[in-house]
């Protein structure tokens, strides 16, 4: 898999009003290939967010570089290029949308590209289309709901052109079938367009089907692997203020009361098999 | 009874062209000391709801009575009503300002004309039913401490008002696993032990059915359903259809049994599934 977003021995502090310095992102180092989901995981304050802000230069690093696409982050006049790689969807939907018409909220960003007119119509119609909104196209923001709106910003970002979209906490806020709504769309950009998702969540079933999870602690990296892999860590998780699916959860508490479970069941349909074999 | 909403209807922009109906019809009652989930689809009305039972908002119809206050369309005076129910809104730790937690914890008894004693007392108290050290936190600027801390102080500044009824819309939306549990503990533990009634509006199925007595299902502007979890999780269909979900364990449950698996489906935590399922799979364990 070719490379998309390289960091390497990076380190980042933010500065208290003292004058004094935590350190956020501890030499971290890491590959994401094109076309991976990656899910990032950690509790508040362990540096995703610090780090998911260095893929597309809304930090820059202390030490250390990264490249998005093969640009350094740190080159002033290919920050544009940049951003326009790697977008990014915040957790509150109310705090980045900017237009009172739908439409012309996702228009905004190839706006500012100054694409002519009749290129943004198409780029505003496929980009609503690929996360199911068009019907929307001239509603009123304000009267969608959670999960429609974190899709118009989907959209904003899509409309764009990205190779990669960065998502925090894009689902904190929205309701059971809001948070189905944003994650279906994003593993079919990733399924169908080929977009490098990297995706930030508290909900450990929100990273069951991504091709690649990330544990943050302390600014490290501390387990990467396959979901298998790394809900196998339980004990580890739960040390470091983690959580596992409670599939996972029930798998384990089975197995201490002494039953054979084959293989590491993380989704429910994996349950339902290793259960009824 | 602390709580009735009788045929309560909440028209918003009543008259305008933006007039909407977020309430229609609402009868409820919820007894003194219950723990309510109040769960529902985003725009189903919960918000709505419970800003009627402060006198936040009013009903446009029909009667809501706390405490035997009975609040109508034009009631007014609705400070005694504001000081038992205490509402405790979406991402509260953004409403803390002062200085140090304890100051900010103090904010509304000193509000209330208390005496400086007095106010030494319910902020010392009301950290420590959130379960927060409170000699170690009182000097510190909230904005040091971790999300769920933060969450807590800000918990914190309403119980100090001494509630007997406490409200919180989505009390653990944006914490992490641990400070989830944090928040989650500090108010089963007012529940349990200092017996305050408990409304909690909730998106996560997996902490409704841990820790509530009864849930009360909105859709549309009415109350659909209510009743136990065992109950309203029966109800798996009907819950998606609104938008909403059951929790992971039920759905699998569900699906053991379709396969003919012999288990039960009104099962909704990790606890019940293993007990059910070590009924059902005795014979395959090698102990």
């Amino acid at each position: 898999m070719k490379p998309i977003i390289e960091v390497q021995n990076v380190s980042f502090d933010y500065v208290g009003q003292g004058g004094e310095e935590t350190a956020a992102l501890d030499n971290v180092s890491l590959t994401i290939g094109k076309g991976e989901f990656v899910v990032m995981i950690g509790h508040n304050g362990s540096g995703k967010s610090t780090l998911a802000k260095h893929f597309n230069a809304l930090l820059k690093p202390r030490s250390g570089d990264v490249w998005v696409k093969g640009m350094n982050t740190k080159e002033e006049d290919r920050l544009w290029d940049i951003r326009q790689t790697a977008g990014m969807v915040f957790q509150n939907p109310d705090n980045q949308l900017v237009a009172n018409v739908v439409e012309e909220d996702v228009a905004f960003g190839p706006e500012n590209l100054a694409v002519p007119p009749a290129e943004i119509r198409k780029q505003v119609d496929d980009a609503l289309s690929a996360v199911n909104m068009t019907e929307y196209a001239t509603s009123a923001p304000h009267f969608l709901s959670g999960g429609q709106k974190q899709r118009v910003s989907i959209a904003g970002v899509i409309a764009m052109h990205p190779e990669i979209i960065i998502l925090d906490e894009p689902t904190a806020m929205l309701d059971p079938s809001g948070r189905r709504e944003v994650m279906d769309t994003i593993h079919r950009l990733n399924k169908e367009d080929g977009i490098t998702i990297v995706h930030i969540t508290h909900y450990m079933e929100e990273a069951i089907h991504a091709d690649r999870v990330i544990v943050m602690d302390n600014g490290r990296i501390v387990l990467d692997g396959t979901p298998r892999e790394i809900f196998r860590q339980a004990d580890m998780l739960k040390n470091i203020g983690l959580d596992v699916p409670q599939i996972v959860e029930l798998c384990h508490e089975l197995r201490r009361e002494g039953f054979d479970i084959e293989g590491d069941p993380i989704s429910l349909e994996e349950m339902v098999d290793a259960l009824c074999q | 009874m602390p709580v009735k909403m009788e045929q309560v209807t909440h028209v918003y922009m009543e008259g305008g062209p933006f007039e909407s109906t977020a309430l229609l019809d609402v009868n409820l009652e919820i007894q003194d000391g219950e723990f309510i989930g109040l769960i529902g689809h985003t725009g189903s009305g919960k918000s709505t709801l419970i800003q009627h039972l402060n006198g936040l908002l009013l009903p446009t119809q029909g009667t809501v009575i706390v405490n035997e206050m009975r609040i109508e369309k034009n009631s007014k005076d609705l400070k005694p009503l504001r000081q038992q129910v205490g509402l405790v809104f979406q991402y509260p730790e953004q409403q803390l300002f002062e200085e140090t937690v304890g100051k900010d914890i103090a904010y509304g008894p000193k509000n209330l004309g208390l005496s400086g004693e007095d106010i030494d007392f319910r902020v010392k108290e009301a950290a420590e039913l959130v379960g927060l050290p409170f000699e170690e936190v009182k000097d510190r600027s909230p904005f040091e401490l971790s999300g769920g801390q933060r969450r807590r102080v800000a918990i914190a500044g309403v119980l100090a008002m001494h509630p007997t009824i406490l409200i919180l819309d989505e009390p653990t939306a944006g914490l992490d696993p641990r400070g989830r549990d944090e928040v989650l503990n500090g108010i089963r533990v007012l529940h349990e032990k200092n017996g305050y009634t408990i409304i909690l509006v909730s998106h996560s199925m997996e902490d409704i059915a841990r820790l509530v007595d009864r849930i009360v299902v909105m859709n549309k502007g009415r109350v659909v359903l209510t009743g136990s979890p065992r109950e309203i999780f029966t109800h798996a269909e009907e819950l998606e259809s609104m938008g909403l979900g059951v929790p992971q364990i039920t759905r699998l449950m569900k699906a053991l049994r379709q396969k003919g698996m012999d288990v039960p489906v009104d099962i909704y935590t990790v606890e019940q599934a293993k007990e059910a399922l070590i009924k059902v799979l005795g014979e395959k364990r090698h102990a």
